[in-house]
């Protein structure tokens, strides 16, 4: 189970491994990468030094409330840049993570609006994005808490984005943040094993 | 010995055969049970058609471990074989939901005002049946209130090598009634059956001592009136399941 689940991540970061160069892509998503690469340790796959310095302009987290409809790409845009610049998990943060991860969890799709009361989802439910910047969130999520369930929402979220095709996902993702993002689950599940087993894995 | 007050719904699960073998092996007895039945062909949460991958000697050498004193029942004998083997007054519900209006009435008609709960997996009590003015009595599989929800106790196992059961009685909040009493247990030797065997074997053992202290003392002692913090676990991906059976080897 083990070896097959690293074979077929490692296959689809081969096919993920993208010569974009960085001064493509948007500034908030450069900021991104440069910050994650940073705050978990990576930075591998692409050039972080001529990436943006500028923390991008986002709503604050307070600005959002579960009492008004909540636009699903600002808030995890705000979460993200939060997560990155924090130093601690905070109950602020904690919260609409969570938030987010009963979402998924219930109905394992995202939407891209919640009406007031944060319940039923409206609007398209296929925007990858979405789901990409979610697995960033939770790469910070796991990487501050160390909550196994953000780890296991994320291998949910890589699975399902591994499960489409190339083409699909470039129009809407950077190739190399997708990267990215799988490259620190697979280390986050091998130091799991490390730490949990005496399995050794040859990977 | 007859509980009095006492009676329970039950689903046709590896957990229900758990809760029947102990509470007879213990002598304590629910006055009448309702079997919600699964009529469809698939199987539901909290069934299985296969034999254990444990064999019998295994078995045996888990039930000599004192905090798997309950692993020890026969996965497939029948409820109705059982539930008649010992006298117990049942009735099969036209339903495998407990909160279908059938099944319902077959609780309101009961005098006793408290029921154990082993229903089949992932159901949540609404708030029909949860305003009845009966009791239901869940052991959830985890240690409350660190770890509620679904799948906890793999994710208990992956933080602290350790498993939990909780007895609460059910509210509108998953798993946040009241506690009872809760357990922690170690990973058993044989990890390979949790789901079916030690998952209920740990539940079966804390539901014993529920019942046994509400025999002596005559009411229902609680260790934690609210059950507000903790985080709430959702069903945990295979990839971390598979490392949480694989940590026994550590």
């Amino acid at each position: 189970m083990l070896t097959s689940y690293f074979s077929s991540r490692r296959k689809s970061e081969n096919l993920f491994n993208s010569s974009l160069e960085v001064e493509h892509l948007d500034a908030i998503d450069s900021f991104i990468l440069e910050r994650m690469g940073s705050r978990v340790g990576t930075g591998k796959g692409f050039n972080t030094s001529v990436m943006s310095r500028e923390r991008p302009l986002v709503d604050t987290l307070e600005e959002f409330s579960v009492n008004n409809t909540i636009v699903t790409e600002r808030v995890l845009y705000s979460l993200i840049v939060n997560q990155a610049y924090e130093s601690d998990f905070s109950t602020l943060t904690k919260t609409w993570v969570n938030r987010l991860v009963q979402r998924f969890e219930v109905s394992k799709k995202l939407y891209e609006l919640y009406p007031p009361g944060f319940r039923k989802g409206e609007g398209s439910s296929s925007n990858v994005k979405l789901y990409w910047l979610f697995a960033l969130s939770l790469c910070l999520a796991y990487s501050s808490s160390e909550n196994l369930q953000y780890l296991s929402t994320l291998l949910k979220i890589n699975d399902t984005l591994c499960s489409l095709n190339k083409e699909e996902l470039e129009t809407h993702i950077p190739l190399c943040g997708l990267q990215l993002i799988l490259e620190l689950e697979a280390g986050y599940v091998k130091d799991l094993i490390d730490s949990e087993t005496s399995e050794v894995l040859c990977i | 010995m007859y509980l009095n007050d006492v009676c329970m719904v039950a689903s046709d699960t590896t957990r229900t055969r758990a809760y029947i073998y102990a509470l007879i092996r213990h002598q304590l007895l629910p006055r009448y049970v309702i079997l919600l039945n699964n009529e469809a062909k698939d199987l539901l949460p909290g069934q299985s058609n296969q034999k254990s991958s444990l064999d019998d000697q295994q078995l045996c050498e888990a039930g000599e471990d004192d905090f798997w004193s309950e692993a020890t029942f026969d996965q497939s004998a029948s409820l109705t074989s059982l539930l008649k083997s010992v006298e117990i007054d049942y009735d099969i519900a036209s339903s495998s939901d407990i909160n279908h209006k059938s099944v319902i009435r077959l609780v309101q008609r009961r005098p006793e005002s408290v029921f154990i709960f082993s229903g089949f997996g992932g159901v949540l009590l609404k708030k029909e049946i949860l305003s009845i003015g009966k009791k239901f009595l869940h052991v959830h599989g985890g240690y409350l209130p660190e770890y509620k929800g679904s799948t906890a106790n793999y994710y208990s196992m992956l933080d602290s090598r350790r498993m939990g059961a909780s007895a609460i009685f059910l509210t509108n909040e998953i798993d946040g009634g009241p506690i009872l009493l809760r357990r922690m247990f170690p990973i058993p030797k044989a990890t390979e059956d949790i789901d079916h065997i030690f998952d209920s074997a740990a539940r079966a053992k804390v539901l014993i001592e529920v019942l046994k202290s509400y025999v002596d003392s005559g009411e229902w002692c609680l260790d934690l009136e609210s059950d507000q913090d903790g985080d709430t676990y959702y069903v945990i991906h295979p990839v971390l399941k598979h490392i949480a059976i694989l940590s026994k080897h550590k």
